[in-house]
């Protein structure tokens, strides 16, 4: 069994473990199983969860319980599926949060956005600062968008271990929208601007638009 | 483009989204019916589709709910014309 519970906690007055601290955590036991530098190429989340969250690191673990998501790590062209579980039990503990890590942002009628950046330089604040900004550009659609939650990034080549900028400006460019089950699902294309910055990668948020 | 270059733009969508896909893609296959695509698939197949055509298919909006390959595949066609 390749199981491993994660070090996540419920940060500052959120009521649910953010998917950067689940991808963070999880990255951190795939580098450390691995002699080469390991990228996080997509994930996927289907719940949230206010409990603990375990991660199973090798496709043959099953019956882990209740599958909330699962992500591809990629080291040396080989990839990694790993999924997460929700772990039955009392809600997480509770961590400190952290400062707000994007300003100026802007967004125009067609949903485009931008906006500055200011982070430490590693995988997990680049992580933040992408949702924080993609959460806050679904704020601005107006006050009838409500429970915006990220769900997915896909064709993305984030290293785990490298810096990233510790400033620079992002850019969200709305690709794909639809409407499954009552809820509005986007996907748009994030660029960074800044010294060293990953390629473009594709994010999705889904959220829910009051009549 | 042609039907059979559709199918096979959507095939390679297809594949761009989930891997390896298992048995022949036809234009009976339902993509969402038939288990292949989930809606989060759905969004990353219809992106790869529209960058690899390189253009937007405007019949797909955000209520689009027809996964049936000939159905796609006669967007395509049409968009491609």
């Amino acid at each position: 069994m390749t199981m491993h519970t994660l070090d996540v906690g419920l940060r500052g007055t959120r009521d649910y473990i953010q998917g950067s601290q689940i991808l963070s955590r999880t990255g951190e036991l795939v580098q450390a199983a691995s002699d080469a530098p390991v990228l996080l190429v997509s994930a996927k989340f289907t719940q949230i969860t206010e409990l603990g969250v375990r991660v199973a690191l090798d496709a043959a673990d099953t019956d882990a319980g209740n599958e909330i998501g699962k992500a591809q790590y990629e080291a040396n062209g080989d990839r990694q599926t790993v999924r997460f579980f929700e772990v039955a039990g009392p809600t997480a503990h509770r961590i400190d949060d952290v400062a707000k890590v994007t300003s100026d942002l802007a967004v125009d009628a067609d949903h485009h956005a931008s906006c500055s950046f200011a982070i430490e330089g590693s995988f997990e604040s680049y992580l933040v600062a992408v949702i924080e900004f993609v959460k806050a550009a679904h704020v601005k659609r107006g006050e009838d968008v409500v429970d915006i939650w990220f769900t997915a990034l896909m064709g993305a080549q984030l290293p785990l271990t490298v810096t990233y900028p510790t400033s620079g400006v992002l850019r969200l460019t709305p690709k794909i929208e639809r409407v499954v089950e009552g809820r509005l699902q986007t996907l748009g294309l994030v660029d960074t601007e800044g010294p060293g910055a990953p390629p473009p990668f594709q994010i999705c948020f889904s959220c829910l638009v009051r009549a | 483009m042609t039907r059979e270059e559709a199918l096979a733009a959507i095939t390679k969508a297809l594949t761009a989204t989930v891997g390896s896909v298992d048995g022949d893609v036809t234009e009976e296959t339902n993509l969402v019916d038939d288990g292949l695509l989930d809606s989060l698939d759905s969004m990353t197949f219809l992106f790869e589709l529209e960058n690899d055509l390189n253009t937007k298919l405007d019949a797909i909006d955000e209520t689009y709910e027809d996964f049936r390959v000939g159905s796609i595949v006669d967007i395509v066609v049409q968009a491609t014309s």
